[in-house]
């Protein structure tokens, strides 16, 4: 019998060449979360999935999946599997017959549940893979994944150029299989509003550095919007640019900064403007 | 604590040779072409052969089609391992697996297609004879002369040379997969070891048991040599 699989960080750091993609990363994520990886581009979201689905082998500091070091994961067919909405090779290949192939494989995938997924997402099993948009390609192979069932499924921007409808419909298909089978899920994306509803934890990048990391309600409860005076706003503690405004300036403050008495004046945050204000200070703070 | 829930319907895990098995297929492709593609080329080069050899006034022995087939074989090593190996990974064959999978391959996969190609030969002399014009031949030549020394090359490469070229040719595509670019420099060093080893293997032809004996060493280290430097090349790509 398996279960879904803890993911443990600790001190974690990615190089290329003199880039560093990933530095001093130290995150704890319980078996069974829906992690959502956000940040800017180039924030480092996709080296992180890459190295916990075992991709990259080099790095710095330890990092396990369901206890298994993630250089060795891919040791581990159906602890994790990553979805990347490329299939470098994958010539002549239907999305049906890329089914099969992964059920030769994982060892919890399920082809029929694939084919339905896929069928509920607008694809239809004969459906040959080069004739796929870059969109569709990455909807149908994060599809699979749904159905691959694996311990971990990471998802590296399943929706990066997907329209929104079909955004919704895959966030809807995977809050459906995270129902019939709770697993544990990591979704790289910059667009936290269509799994803002699904998601329980955040990890939020920023020049390869965590900069919040934990559940999405705790995150999130720890800032709010103030509306106020410009110069009374820019004194205070907060998080990204003031912004100004003629009637009024508003900004992103930490819930222990609002003064008594202001609480008319404050506002609770979108997760997307919360992400924005996190990374955009880190980014000015590099 | 979020929840933790047991995955149902899963299934025991397929064995070691069937793991191997779905692992080979996924390293040939759709329908195993990228083990069949150069019997195309071969059957092409055969009929363009066949054609010229109609308007010629003696029948002529063409080896051609058999040096295309050689030649696609290498072509071929490249193919398995670029789209093969990364498309089988994909799907999460463990390295070991896919590694095990695209060598075997890399390494079978040319003899295949050359034993077609005998095949192929012997049917075409039952059917046309032995003066009739031979386009699928290996080892022979136009002139009576020249036929034992082209033969004697034909088999030299086929039985000697041909193994350790497709594991340097294997070692040269997974250095580029590790390395990127700077796996050009891997592959001119294999190419110089290569030419080393080849002046070396004609040198020592002619010292009798102990030369034999070093020859095969010889020939071992660089079939061997390059899986093994392969394999830790493999390992630690970022794929």
């Amino acid at each position: 019998m398996t279960t879904a699989a803890a993911l443990t960080l600790q001190d974690v750091g990615v190089r290329w060449g003199r880039t560093i993609a990933l530095d001093d990363i130290t995150v704890d994520v319980p078996a069974g979360s829906v992690v959502g990886v956000l940040g800017r581009a180039s924030a480092g979201r996709t080296t992180l999935v890459r190295l916990l689905a075992g991709r990259l082998p080099r790095y710095r500091g330890t990092a396990s999946v369901g206890g298994v070091e993630a250089s060795q994961v891919g040791d581990h067919p159906g602890l994790t599997y990553l979805s990347t909405g490329r299939w470098p090779g994958a010539t002549g290949a239907s999305v049906a017959s890329m089914a099969r192939d992964l059920a030769r494989v994982q060892p919890h995938a399920d082809p029929v549940r694939a084919i339905e997924l896929l069928g509920r997402l607008g694809f239809a099993p004969g459906t040959a893979l080069r004739h796929l948009s870059g969109a569709e390609q990455s909807i149908a192979s994060a599809c699979l994944a749904l159905a691959v069932r694996a311990r971990c499924t990471l998802l590296d921007e399943p929706d990066a150029v997907a329209d929104t409808s079909q955004r919704a419909r895959l966030a809807e298909a995977l809050a459906d299989e995270h129902g019939r089978q709770p697993r544990t899920w990591v979704i790289a994306t910059d667009h936290i509003a269509t799994w803002e509803g699904l998601v329980d934890r955040v990890i939020v990048l920023s020049a390869g550095r965590v900069v919040a990391a934990g559940p999405l309600e705790e995150v999130r409860a720890g800032w709010v919007r103030l509306d106020g005076d410009f110069d009374a706003l820019v004194a205070m503690p907060h998080l990204g640019p003031v912004d100004r405004r003629d009637d009024h300036s508003s900004a992103v403050v930490p819930v222990a900064a609002v003064p008594p008495g202001a609480h008319r004046r404050v506002h609770s945050l979108g997760l997307d403007d919360l992400v924005t204000a996190l990374t955009d200070t880190h980014w000015e703070g590099r | 604590m979020s929840t933790t829930g047991a995955l149902t319907e899963s299934r025991r895990p397929p064995g070691r040779v069937r793991t191997l098995a779905a692992a080979l297929a996924a390293v040939s492709g759709r329908a195993g072409w990228r083990l069949w593609w150069p019997l195309v080329a071969w059957l092409v080069a055969a009929a363009v052969a066949r054609i010229g050899a109609a308007g010629a006034d003696r029948s002529p022995l063409d080896t051609s089609a058999a040096g295309v087939l050689v030649l696609c074989g290498v072509i071929g090593v490249p193919l398995l391992w670029w789209g093969g190996a990364r498309y089988a990974l994909t799907l999460g064959h463990t390295r070991g697996t896919v590694f095990v999978a695209a060598t075997l391959l890399t390494m079978a996969a040319p003899y295949g297609q050359h034993a077609v190609n005998l095949v192929g030969a012997s049917i075409e002399r039952s059917l046309v004879g032995p003066q009739g014009p031979l386009v699928l031949a290996v080892g022979t030549s136009s002139s009576p002369a020249g036929q034992g020394a082209a033969a004697t090359a034909s088999w030299a490469l086929l039985s000697i040379y041909l193994l350790p070229l497709l594991a340097c040719v294997m070692a040269t595509v997974v250095a580029l997969l590790r390395w990127n670019r700077r796996g050009w420099m891997v592959v001119l060093l294999i190419v110089v070891a290569l030419a080393v080893i080849v002046m070396a293997l004609r040198g020592l032809s002619g010292l009798g048991a102990v030369g034999e004996a070093g020859a095969v060493a010889l020939w071992a280290l660089c079939t061997v040599g390059p899986v093994v430097a392969s394999w830790f090349a493999f390992r630690g790509a970022e794929l």
